[in-house]
């Protein structure tokens, strides 16, 4: 160890900068020295500060020796002089950089130090934090390009990882002094974006550099705060200007670096880059600012554009709107511009009416798809705009009037027109249209107010509309908590659905600028007396209240200083300590324990709670149970448990979202449970409930403690797992295969129900035939082609799914006579090519799979136990199973499906195709029949029926 | 490298006597960390009612000190919950007189504390439960290097991975088992001190297991954590697919499923081919008499078993149940866990082919080379000297 009298060189010197932030300075310094490692020192650089900073930062140099203290001269009025400043007098062997209003992670140091010397190291770059207030006014963090971060990597040069250019903070990173001085690296002076060029430069001449992904740099992005940082400030041209500067400049050092390799593939990431980040940035926002800005931003933009490598650039990047976007601006088509604009704001929203040709999708035409380079920018099919379904989309929809019909003391009514594009004729124009003006505040949890729109109509390639609303009647904020209404458009479309959009507007009609109208909130006009109609950051129209009356400005003038932080924050500490509280009554501890006390009160008398495939949707046999207590007029409060949402769930049900505190104490209070999954492993079951466990399907593959994953599990788990499966009282079964299988797998004590399936019960229904037929005309499906559903089973992984046949082959051969329903498993997606459209139809999110039976001629699958169902349908089915051995290797089968299968039973497409051709209504008939005896003797198409008289009607039984 | 510092190290365990991992750790660090010249101290923070004879493996006395907080076993009382409090009145109680017991421990240990330099010394606490010692304990800026030895997703399952983020993570350096454990404690655990340090190896990497001698050879605690019950699955497949083999499996060691392993081999009728030998303090001799290693575990941390096994030049087939398995068996056979069919399949592959088993006894003990006393002593001498930065 040195001697205390020797002068140690420090290990780090942090430079922290500061303009007038008396208050934060001391924080930022202290998660210096609070630092793991202690052998750091401080610079502190104050940029001249009008306020108490020097005192402030002379404080804290007396207080502990390792901090020192820089006054600059003048005002700088950027980062770049204080930092430099900060360069020339560090001491330590590596050098980082800090802002008064952020802090470092407390092991940053340490880290940073550690990973510098393992590989000796000149450049080493951390994790950034940007912690931010969100919605809700809770802190939340969000992590600065964590995919460079996800481990440990080391690079000889930047030209290891040329898309390292991407993450242009100069603060998360640790840099050796030595290193910045060798090659005067500094931060330029008189510009902003300082960071950018540093950083650039300091990766270039870099000889090797660690990433880590450890957090490092807490950088305190506080949007409520109203005089935005530098780096906020876009819609000055000079700060355009400085970042094009900058680009070119960072363009001027990448032509210095040594390996031309490596420099080919950091300018086009480089590039890359720009369009994806930067330009979008500024771009997006455009449309919105002055004339004369518009015209040289586009002209620094476009001049900037050119010396790019266009073509592999636009190849290159993901973001297409934004490839289409750079390619705009080049063609300087400013109508066209405006529509990227509006996406890059909202980037579902679809803003064009997007051209098809050759199977491709493009953003737009006008003449650029003649143009190879053109076709490569505005190529958008990628993005997946044309394969939604209309409920899904989120067709652009803009305000094209606003003005007033009539203003009383009490009532404000004016009429709003817009139109809607209808890309791709999304919505066929013989559909009956009805839509909704919606007025949404921007607290979700608050009311909102919807109002017929009385005209609509279809008019060339647009949906025009036009409606009447009184806004002081119709709409009536709170006060205070809810100053803004979006102003939302629901289009619904025959039995294409709903689709909800924001209506937005570059430019609100002259009328509508300056119109007030009388605004009641129920907290009295004290808070707000008038409505203006404004149109947001994000382009949206709004209705926001405005204070007019001295009373109402003074209040709300005192809410907004305290909101802000300007004044005390005291309010705004209130909030977020509510917040807190609300977010700790989420705590699932805390839930535990509540749960445990909800079950001691008294069950409710006849009160049943559903559940299917874990709130997923409104599905399966406790659907089917729940529609025989509602056929029979069933009196307790029944509940349905959702997880996303509540699409499709029964009206007249009580509905919870799943592990919600009502969820919890509608199950605690329940005298039935009724899942076909499990409900939370962890929710123990009262004693007085009666647990029906429905079940989702017979075996094939093996189940329970003959799995691995059952064999793997440690003492606990296998605890926790049998008393799961023991809260079931009664287990339904199809047939004794199911208690041979099933029941001895989870080692179950419930009874066997021998009733067979609620959701098979329309298959043996007597009117069938009928059902069939008012279903395939319900989905639309054509009645002269032979309709096939093809449901494989779970893949390995969750997520998209490749099937194992092409559909584009299947398209051109079956085309003329079959349709081809895809159910993907409800952990999988799957995507429909646009040639196979058509002909291959995905109905994954359909959520009865029952009905799809019905409304299919044959049956497609490969070891899925939808084949135990369809079986009792007596239709064709057709088995496709290219992976059987990885299959039955993974997961072990009952029996060899191969060799007893109730239908052709292929491995490749060409077979599988030929078996298609083959197939009629009586193929393998007595084998389909024999199998579905053999697995189903129990269904006899009462089995919800029975389910109700057993448990539920008068005289039933537990 | 050279040691330029010469430190006191000391190195808290739960307890210090039993036979377990973390003691023989603990009692190898002691070696070989004293044999570097620093001034080493053992500490227990509870007794145990059988203690094991650590002396017996040295021909003279201990080369390091040992120390006890409590010289009794010592039983957690955790804090009650109110309803646990509710059903039995005298849990608060309990929970005190243990906190009692905990300052008392504390104390003592900041007694063994007062002579050392903080500016050289270094704390090890080698399991969190010993954490709770040391925080209410004065260290005196001593720092102090937290470790965890079994995989994340271990302590995650437990009460310890919560444990480990709370009493962890302002040390400054937290040192897991395995880059991958380290790696997932940084991004899913959020602890942002992590660092790597494996095992180092008790003995010598020189083999010297005989490839011929048509025994598989698995050790352990008889407990169904280990899995024994999943290898005499795995084990009755084997010996089904090959009628008349003359191949056998030990097992070495003892623990309370024992009875109801020799049961279940009985009932699998496999007992002839399977010999239950009972604990073992003669771990290289014991592997040595094998010609494969296997290991069912359902978790670990850093399988010391299976490292001195490679050490002796025996192949290994093992449940993929730990990073650390992965980690040192980079090239082995590793078997999805559970799926006792599979790993049947694979060690048959190894039984049937000589040739095979040859090849890999020959690499065995050169791809744990990087696990030798001196490599892994020279780790811990950097990380001494980077917590004192």
């Amino acid at each position: 160890m040195p001697q205390q009298n020797e002068p140690v060189t420090p290990d780090l010197t942090v430079v922290v900068i500061g303009y007038n932030d008396a208050a934060r300075l001391p924080g930022a310094v202290r998660s210096v020295l609070n630092q793991t490692l202690h052998n750091l020192e401080v610079v502190v650089v104050d940029d001249h500060s009008s306020d108490d900073t020097p005192q402030v930062a002379a404080r804290l140099a007396a207080e502990d020796p390792r901090v020192r203290f820089v006054r600059l001269e003048e005002n700088s009025g950027g980062c770049s002089k204080p930092r430099n400043t900060g360069i020339e007098h560090a001491h330590g062997r590596y050098v980082m950089f800090l802002d008064s209003d952020d802090t470092l992670d407390r092991h940053a140091g340490l880290n940073m130090l550690q990973a510098a010397e393992e590989y000796d190291a000149d450049l080493v770059s951390g994790l950034c934090i940007r912690r931010h207030l969100n919605r809700s006014g809770l802190v939340e963090d969000v992590p600065w390009w964590p995919e460079m971060y996800t481990e440990r990597r080391v690079l000889e040069s930047a030209a290891d990882m040329p898309d390292l250019l991407r993450d242009t903070l100069s603060t998360n990173k640790c840099y050796r002094l030595e290193f910045l001085r060798e090659h005067a690296i500094r931060f330029p002076e008189g510009f902003h974006w300082e960071d950018l060029l540093f950083s650039a430069t300091a990766y270039l001449h870099a000889r090797k550099i660690v990433l880590i992904p450890n957090p490092v740099y807490y950088w305190e992005v506080m949007v409520r705060v109203a005089a935005k940082s530098i780096s906020n400030q876009r819609s000055n041209i000079s700060n355009v200007r400085d970042r094009i500067g900058i680009h070119r400049k960072v363009d001027a050092v990448l032509d210095g670096f040594p390996d031309e390799h490596g420099r080919e593939a950091i300018r086009l990431a480089k590039a890359v880059k720009f369009i994806e980040h930067d330009l979008v940035l500024y771009l997006r926002e455009l449309p919105y600012q002055t004339d004369e800005y518009i015209a040289e931003c586009r002209r620094l933009f476009r001049d900037y554009l050119r010396t790019l490598p266009l073509a592999a650039v636009f190849a290159r990047c993901d973001h297409r709107v934004a490839v289409a976007g750079a390619y705009l601006l080049l063609k300087e088509d400013w109508p066209a511009i405006v529509t990227i604009a509006e996406n890059l704001l909202d980037r579902t929203r679809v803003s064009t009416d997007l051209v098809e040709r050759d199977g491709r999708i493009y953003w737009c035409d006008n003449g650029y798809l003649d143009d190879e380079l053109g076709r490569i920018a505005l190529d958008v099919t990628e993005a997946g705009y044309h394969q939604l379904s209309l409920p899904e989309s989120n067709l652009a929809t803009r305000l094209t009037g606003l003005e007033v019909v009539s203003v009383g003391r009490k009532s404000g009514r004016i009429r709003i027109s817009g139109e809607t594009v209808n890309p791709l004729g999304k919505v066929p124009s013989d559909v009956p249209l009805s839509a909704q003006l919606e007025f949404r505040p921007g607290q979700r949890a608050l009311r909102q107010y919807r109002v017929k729109v009385t005209e609509i109509r279809h008019e060339g390639s647009r949906i025009r509309w036009s409606g009447e609303v009184d806004v002081t009647k119709t709409v009536r904020p709170v006060g205070v908590v809810d100053q803004m209404f979006e102003v939302r458009f629901r289009l619904k479309a025959g039995d294409l659905g709903t689709m909800a959009t924001r209506v937005t507007a570059i430019e609100l009609p002259e009328a509508a600028a300056s119109l007030e109208l009388p605004a009641r909130p129920l907290l009295t006009r004290a808070v707000g007396d008038r409505w203006v109609v404004r149109i947001n950051h994000r382009g949206v129209v709004t209705l926001q209240i405005a204070s007019r009356n001295p009373i109402a400005k003074r209040v709300n003038a005192s809410f907004e200083r305290n909101a802000t932080g300007t004044g005390g924050g005291r309010m705004l500490r209130l909030v977020q300590k509510a917040t807190r509280t609300a977010q700790k009554a989420n705590d699932p501890r805390l839930k535990r324990k509540g749960y445990a006390l909800l079950c001691r009160l008294p069950a409710k008398r006849g009160s049943v709670v559903f559940e299917s495939h874990l709130g997923l949707s409104y599905s399966d046999s406790p659907k089917y149970i729940y529609e025989a207590l509602r056929r029979h007029g069933h009196s307790g409060r029944v509940t349905w448990s959702y997880t996303e949402n509540t699409n499709g769930f029964p009206k007249d049900a009580h509905l919870v979202m799943r592990n919600s505190w009502g969820y919890l104490r509608a199950l605690a209070r329940a005298e039935f449970w009724v899942d076909n999954q499990g409900f939370p492993q962890w929710m123990a079951k009262p004693g007085r409930t009666t647990y029906i466990q429905t079940w989702h399907g017979t075996a094939l593959k093996t189940m329970g403690v003959n799995t691995p994953q059952v064999k793997a599990m440690l003492t606990g788990q296998r605890k926790a797992l049998s008393r799961a499966v023991n809260r079931f009282d009664h287990f339904l079964v199809r047939g004794e295969w199911d208690i041979r299988t099933l029941v001895e797998a989870f080692e179950m004590r419930a009874e066997p129900l021998r009733f067979g399936y609620p959701r098979n019960d329309l298959l043996l229904s007597p009117e069938r035939g009928e059902l069939s037929a008012s279903l395939r005309a319900r989905f639309g499906f054509p009645a002269d082609k032979t309709v096939l559903l093809y449901a494989p089973t779970f893949r390995s992984t969750s997520g998209p799914f490749r099937p194992d046949f092409s559909f584009e082959d299947f398209a051109r051969e079956f085309g003329e006579t079959h349709l081809l329903l895809v159910r993907a498993h409800y952990l999988n997606t799957v995507s429909v090519p646009e040639a196979a459209r058509g002909a291959v139809q995905d109905v994954s999110k359909y959520p009865d799979v029952t009905e799809l039976f019905l409304a299919s001629d044959a049956l497609i699958t490969d070891f899925s136990s939808v084949m135990f169902d369809f079986s009792l349908l007596d239709r064709p089915m057709a088995f496709f199973a290219p992976d059987k051995a990885g299959y039955t290797r993974d997961r072990g089968t009952y029996f060899d499906l191969e060799a007893e299968a109730p239908g052709p039973y292929t491995t490749d497409q060409e077979s599988f195709f030929k078996a298609l051709h083959a197939l009629t209504p009586d193929s393998h008939h007595a084998e389909r029949r024999a199998f579905a005896r053999r697995f189903g003797e129990y269904e006899h198409g009462d089995a919800a029926e029975r389910v109700y008289q057993r448990f539920f009607a008068k005289g039933g039984q537990k | 490298m050279t040691v330029t510092v010469s430190r006191d190290v000391v190195i808290v365990c739960n307890n210090i006597d039993e036979a377990g991992g973390a003691q023989r750790w603990a009692r190898s660090m002691g070696d070989l960390l004293s044999a570097e010249g620093h001034r080493v101290l053992l500490v227990g923070v509870a007794g145990v009612s059988s203690p094991h004879d650590y002396t017996a493996d040295h021909d003279g006395p201990l080369p390091y000190r040992t120390a006890l907080l409590h010289d009794k076993p010592v039983h957690a009382a955790p804090r009650p919950s109110i309803d646990a409090r509710l059903r039995h009145p005298k849990a608060g109680l309990k929970h005190r007189s243990y906190l009692r017991l905990q300052q008392s421990g504390a104390d003592r240990l900041s007694t063994l504390l007062a002579p050392l330099d903080p500016a050289s010394s270094v704390i090890i606490c080698v399991q969190v439960f010993a954490m709770e010692w040391i925080t209410k304990a004065d260290t005196r800026g001593i720092p102090v290097i937290g470790m965890s030895h079994e995989s994340y997703a271990a302590s995650m399952a437990s009460s310890r991975g919560t444990r480990v983020k709370k009493l962890y993570a302002n040390l400054p350096r937290f040192v897991a088992l395995t880059d991958q454990d380290a790696r997932d404690w940084t991004t899913k655990g959020g602890m942002n001190n992590a660092a790597v340090m494996p095992n180092p190896l008790p003995f010598p990497a020189t083999g010297g297991a005989d490839p011929e001698t048509h025994v598989c050879v698995a050790l352990g605690r008889l407990s169904q954590e280990k899995g024994f019950d999943l290898l005499l699955e795995a084990w009755s497949y084997v010996v089904k697919a090959r009628p008349g083999t003359d191949w056998r499996l030990k097992i070495y060691g003892d623990g309370p499923d024992r009875a109801a392993l020799e049961a279940q081999a009985a009932e699998l009728e496999i007992a002839s081919s399977v010999s239950f030998e009972g604990p073992t303090s003669q771990v290289p001799e014991a592997l040595r008499s094998g010609s494969i290693f296997v290991s069912t575990s359902r978790a670990e941390g850093f399988p010391m078993t299976l490292l001195e096994a490679l050490a002796c030049g025996l192949p290994c087939v093992a449940f993929d149940c730990a990073p650390g398995v992965r980690e040192i068996l980079r090239d082995g056979t590793l078997v999805s866990l559970g799926n006792t069919e599979a790993f049947a399949d694979q060690l048959g592959k190894l039984i049937d082919d000589g040739a095979l088993r040859g090849t890999l006894a020959k690499a065995a003990p050169e791809s744990v080379a990087r696990y030798s006393p001196d490599a892994i002593a020279e780790r811990w001498e950097r990380l001494f000297a980077l917590v004192h930065r």
